[in-house]
């Protein structure tokens, strides 16, 4: 009896780590990410955090170890797509563990994967604190907080939660909130 | 051949300058006014499409090739003298194409109602896309068809006014011919006394 019970249990296991493998990995859209690669920068320097670039455009992406692929497939995106940075000023990537976010402190923006909620709170007390610009792949991010996500519906906008960017102290060029959708909660 | 007198020869002379002034005057204007719409429509055409490139270029950048699309339509929608509306590639592939449902006619791009202009990424310093834009000459045209008009209506009036100031000539010509008479018909034996009382002889 004991002995089935474990089997169950060790079943139920595997088949949780298995679904939560499968869903992180087919949640991240390939389009999406490369999406996000080319905004990334473009947020950076369309807002007042170009004023915080010093040399090198610091972009820290924060990620479990689950999405830690999914991670270095996006920094690898934005590689690809600027070779040689903007402006005259180099993109320079992390991957970090949510862990270990006191490493994003210099850094323009946050690029936050899914994780739980505590974590994500957590970044984006960090982000506050540091004036740090969010941007998260789950647009239901937006609602605890992140500033910016995409919105995927008939078509793929930017997506601005105005209400943390103000909170923040974040201005953003007009052209960039024309092309935009602004995020007014979750009711909205 | 009978020659005209000399009534007749101020009359003509005064009608054909009276309307060579203000016909000379209502054309120079309409030449004026013509050119300033055809400006007018030029700046108007330009300001359109510096205010649309940046977006352009933003989603072209950032892939957002739907958002395009739709932005442009809304464009082509708001904007009805739009006959065609083309966006290529830096490989000149278009990646965007509206024509006017009326419009069937080959559109040249000699014409003046063609814009084109390149549209770059300001970030990467680098060309991204060329728009080009066909205007409707509708409204040119209705300009034009109103100078006309306007140009016919003056030209009538002046030259009722002008058989008006005609009669009226003719009247005061009258009774100088009247005087003319009185005096044989030489005007030059005319005497005109003198007011002046003279006391001396020369």
């Amino acid at each position: 009896m004991k002995f089935k019970q474990s089997i169950i249990r060790l079943f139920l296991l595997i088949s949780i780590i298995l679904n939560t493998t499968i869903l992180y990995a087919l949640t991240y859209d390939d389009d999406i990410l490369s999406i996000f690669s080319k905004l990334m920068p473009r947020f950076i320097m369309m807002s007042s955090q170009k004023e915080r670039i010093k040399d090198n455009i610091d972009i820290c992406v924060l990620n479990d170890d689950i999405d830690k692929s999914a991670a270095l497939s996006l920094i690898d995106k934005v590689n690809n797509n600027y070779p040689n940075g903007i402006k005259n000023h180099h993109i320079h990537l992390v991957s970090t563990p949510y862990s270990e976010i006191t490493k994003c402190e210099n850094t323009q923006l946050l690029f936050m994967f899914n994780s739980n909620e505590k974590n994500i709170n957590d970044a984006l007390l960090f982000s506050n604190k540091q004036n740090i610009l969010t941007m998260s792949y789950d647009e239901a991010l937006l609602e605890n907080g992140v500033e910016i996500s995409l919105f995927i519906g008939r078509k793929v906008l930017p997506y601005i939660n105005m209400k943390a960017i103000t909170k923040n102290k974040v201005e953003l060029d007009n052209i960039l909130l024309r092309v935009s959708k602004i995020y007014l909660g979750k009711e909205n | 051949m009978k020659k005209f007198g000399l009534e007749a020869k101020v009359v003509i002379s005064i009608i054909l300058l009276a309307l060579f002034i203000s016909v000379l005057g209502v054309y120079e204007m309409s030449v004026n006014k013509n050119r300033q719409f055809l400006e007018l429509e030029k700046s108007r055409t330009t300001l359109l499409i510096n205010t649309i490139s940046p977006i352009i270029s933003l989603n072209l950048s950032l892939g957002l090739l739907d958002a395009n699309k739709e932005y442009l339509d809304e464009i082509a929608k708001q904007n009805p003298d739009i006959l065609m509306l083309k966006i290529s590639d830096k490989e000149a592939v278009t990646i965007y194409g509206y024509q006017a449902e009326n419009e069937k006619n080959i559109l040249k791009k000699s014409d003046e109602n063609y814009f084109s202009q390149d549209i770059t990424d300001s970030f990467m310093n680098e060309h991204v896309a060329k728009i080009e834009l066909y205007i409707s000459d509708e409204r040119y045209k209705e300009v034009l068809k109103n100078n006309t008009k306007i140009t016919i209506e003056i030209f009538f009036i002046v030259f009722i006014v002008l058989i008006f100031f005609a009669f009226f000539l003719k009247k005061e010509f009258l009774s100088f011919k009247e005087l003319s008479n009185q005096n044989g018909g030489a005007l030059s034996t005319i005497t005109l006394p003198l007011d002046v009382e003279k006391d001396h002889e020369i």
